[in-house]
């Protein structure tokens, strides 16, 4: 009886073993834990990892692709909207898709999150605010779709999500005064379903009752920290009238990828910063929902609860990285579902997923220096966290297995500095300016922290900025990389670097896994990053223990 | 009086006519420097602090700051955009730049060119549209400086930021090889806030 139980536990390890992991959407799964539960690569045995095969897309720019795999397949986005398919086991190309750009108006790099993908359909936005739909084996095009006018300045970077049979999104542009939102899609036709502005109308009732996007005029950030703003100033502003169309262009991109609950089919997204981003003085008010974390029904793009992390933001400290699902301990100890944010604040805030409310906010991953400062006319102010974060749009990972937080973060020492512009059809509209303090030694990190605790565990100290993000294994390793072309491995629970490989470019892209005819493979996109000039290249590299 | 004028004049013609010579040259010159020095005398025509030069050899040097100030969301040298500033210098001077960028989140360049109208401003510019040879920079990313000297010929021209959509936001400042002047100077518009001097 013994042996055959044994056999049969053999047979079912097996099975379980072989069986493909995909990586189908940018956060691996809708919930964007960014974690592979597979331990077959481990602290034992990383050090045999090696570089399995690396194709070069020959697209030199800005490159904070994940790519992801279905099917034995591996589709990657490149800078400028080219789309890849290759063999996910060999790196051979199976064919290629350029988008042919129009009128093309972005901040901060020509760049592409990636591609997600149901069915026969590889959907990529683009850079000049539209949406394509790719045969998946013929690298043809479907459909395609104008989300939005690229000439006023909206665009897309991120990665569209696929949530049943929609394809959903936001849109980038806030710096140039465009109207956020978050829209759906239907994935066969490229018909519009539904379009949540995250910046509503005057007239709109907001979930917690308020009107419009005035909100309550949180005097504090997180009902904490002291925003410094004089309220009085501007309700007299609101009152005036003055301002009675600045939501118009209230800025609010919702620019990386938004989560979805499959258990409940409800949306989870990260809102920017409003606009113009320095200047509070032309749009008085908390500006929601900019700043912010919301949820939406993912079936009608209700509107179901919005935290805002950063009510009248003026330092562009706005919410970009992914929302994570996960689970952690609420405040009497019990695990609970949880929606995890780190924002460019440096904080990593645990949201209770049913009601948004912050059940905590962590330690600060990153030195803070006169939080929330105003600028002086004329002189502006030093402050710390820079405008990049923090954690910039870089998503995290999170060990469910320990309730720990992986995160990618930056310390730039900057100077704000305000001067108001009236807003202009597609030019860029900051209101200021975000100025490098000479002489000032920049950093990055990588911090691994305890969500039920709100405890910093560990912390890697990188001589560069961070930007890109992180992926947790089962085999107790975090992935990430640096500006310098190092891909590195950490001990997930003690921060120890275990093994790195030069891959020649800025590694500014979050990994991903997968594993395929029984083996785990790692992936990461190495080209560099246009924000904080990491060398330039156009790699993807994937690794894995042949053994 | 008229005609004791002629009188005493006509007992020297020789000295009439050094007289005359003299009298032209003296208008002359005194309408040159008086013209000179209204020019430098007037507020917005002057010597910056972030212009040197070598009237013998006929070089100058001018170092121009990437987000100086706030103003057009930091687009801006030394503080100036668009018409606010025109640097202009004689002929036959060979002229360097330096390019300071303090912008904490974009890249900026140089790259000299020929005046644009706002209907075929270029959206970018990479150093092969250098209306002279090398005068451009390339791309320099916050705290990195770039250097570039080229010999300008008589004409007016822009000093352009070549970065994707920067020079159509405004990030572009005159420049003018003037045959007029001796020595290089700037002008700027009046009342101007947070400008570098």
């Amino acid at each position: 009886m013994k042996k055959y139980l044994l056999i049969a536990c053999l047979l079912f390890n097996y099975v379980a073993i072989a069986e493909p992991i995909e990586w189908p959407s940018y956060g691996g799964g809708l919930g964007q834990s960014r974690y592979v539960d597979d331990n077959s690569i481990n602290t034992k045995n990383i050090s045999k990892l090696k570089l399995k095969w690396m194709f070069q897309t020959g697209v030199v720019g800005s490159f904070e692709n994940t790519p992801i795999v279905k099917d034995g397949v591996m589709y990657v986005t490149t800078a400028y909207n080219h789309l890849y398919a290759l063999n996910a086991r060999t790196g051979e190309r199976l064919w290629r898709y350029k988008h042919k750009l129009g009128t093309t108006i972005y901040c901060c790099g020509p760049n592409n999150k990636g591609a997600a993908i149901s069915g026969n359909l590889v959907i990529m936005a683009t850079l000049d605010a539209m949406l394509v739909a790719i045969d998946k084996d013929s690298g043809k095009l479907v459909w395609e779709t104008t989300i939005a006018d690229s000439e006023q300045g909206y665009s897309e970077t991120g990665a569209p999500i696929i949530y049943q049979d929609k394809i959903i999104i936001g849109v980038a542009g806030a710096e140039y005064g465009i109207r956020g939102f978050i829209c759906a899609y239907d994935l066969k036709t490229g018909a519009l379903i539904w379009r949540w502005y995250t910046i509503p109308e005057p007239d709109e009732i907001q979930p917690d009752g308020t009107k419009g996007w005035n909100g309550v005029f949180a005097e504090k950030a997180d009902g904490i920290n002291d925003l410094h703003r004089d309220i009085a100033a501007e309700k007299a502003a609101v009152a005036s009238g003055e301002f009675d169309n600045a939501w118009e262009h209230g800025g609010g991109s919702s620019w990386m990828p938004v989560t979805v609950d499959t258990k409940t089919g409800i949306i989870y997204a990260t809102i920017g910063n409003p606009a113009p981003d320095l200047d509070g003085s032309m749009r008085p008010g908390d500006n929601r929902w900019s700043a912010s974390m919301v949820s939406l029904d993912s079936n009608t793009g209700k509107m179901i609860w919005g935290y805002q992390y950063l009510p009248h933001d003026v330092w562009d400290l706005d919410a970009a990285s992914p929302p994570i699902l996960t689970q952690a301990k609420n405040k009497q100890g019990k695990n609970i579902s949880v929606v995890v944010h780190a924002g460019k604040t440096g904080w990593v805030y645990v949201h209770d997923l049913k009601t948004g409310a912050l059940v905590r906010r962590s330690d600060p991953m990153v030195e803070h220096k006169n939080l929330f400062s105003l600028p002086v006319p004329g002189k502006g102010t030093e402050m710390l966290p820079g405008a990049n974060g923090g954690v910039n749009w870089s998503p995290g990972s999170v060990d469910p297995t320990t309730h720990t937080v992986f995160y990618s973060n930056l310390h730039q020492p900057m100077r704000y500095e305000v001067r108001s512009v009236p807003w202009r059809k597609g030019r860029l509209w900051l209101g200021g300016a975000f100025k490098v303090i000479p002489g000032e030694k920049q950093s990055g990190n990588v911090s691994a922290v305890n969500l039920d605790t709100g405890k910093i565990i560990w912390q890697y100290i990188t001589e560069k900025p961070m930007i890109g993000g992180t992926l947790a294994t089962a085999g107790g390793l975090m992935f990430s990389g640096e500006s310098n072309g190092y891909f590195f491995a950490l001990d997930s629970q003690t921060g120890k670097k275990l093994w790195q490989f030069q891959a020649g470019a800025g590694v500014n892209a979050a990994p991903m896994a997968y594993r395929i005819e029984g083996k785990l493979h790692i992936a990461v996109a190495a080209g560099g990053n246009a924000q904080i000039n990491a060398p330039r290249g156009g790699a993807v590299a994937v690794f894995t223990i042949d053994e | 009086m008229r005609k004791l004028m002629h009188q005493e004049a006509g007992q020297l013609p020789f000295l009439q006519l050094m007289n005359n010579r003299i009298l032209v040259y003296f208008l002359l010159c005194f309408f040159i420097s008086t013209s000179a020095c209204t020019q430098l005398t007037k507020p917005n025509v002057f010597e910056p602090s972030w212009m040197s030069y070598d009237a013998a050899k006929k070089q100058v040097h001018f170092e121009l700051v990437a987000a100086w100030s706030a103003n057009n969301n930091g687009y801006n040298f030394n503080g100036y955009i668009e018409d606010e500033l025109s640097i202009n210098v004689p002929p036959d001077w060979d002229v360097t730049m330096t390019l300071i960028n303090l912008d904490g989140n974009a890249p900026h360049s140089i790259v000299m060119t020929e005046p644009y109208t706002d209907d075929d401003m270029p959206d970018e510019l990479t150093g092969e549209f250098a209306i002279f040879e090398r005068a451009y920079t390339d791309e320099a990313y916050a705290n990195e400086s770039m250097t570039m000297s080229f010999k300008p010929t008589v004409g007016d021209y822009w000093v352009f930021c070549g970065v994707k959509s920067h020079g159509v936001n405004g990030m572009w400042v005159k420049f003018t090889v003037d045959a007029k002047i001796n020595t290089p100077m700037i002008e700027i518009k009046e009342n101007l806030l947070g400008i570098r001097r």
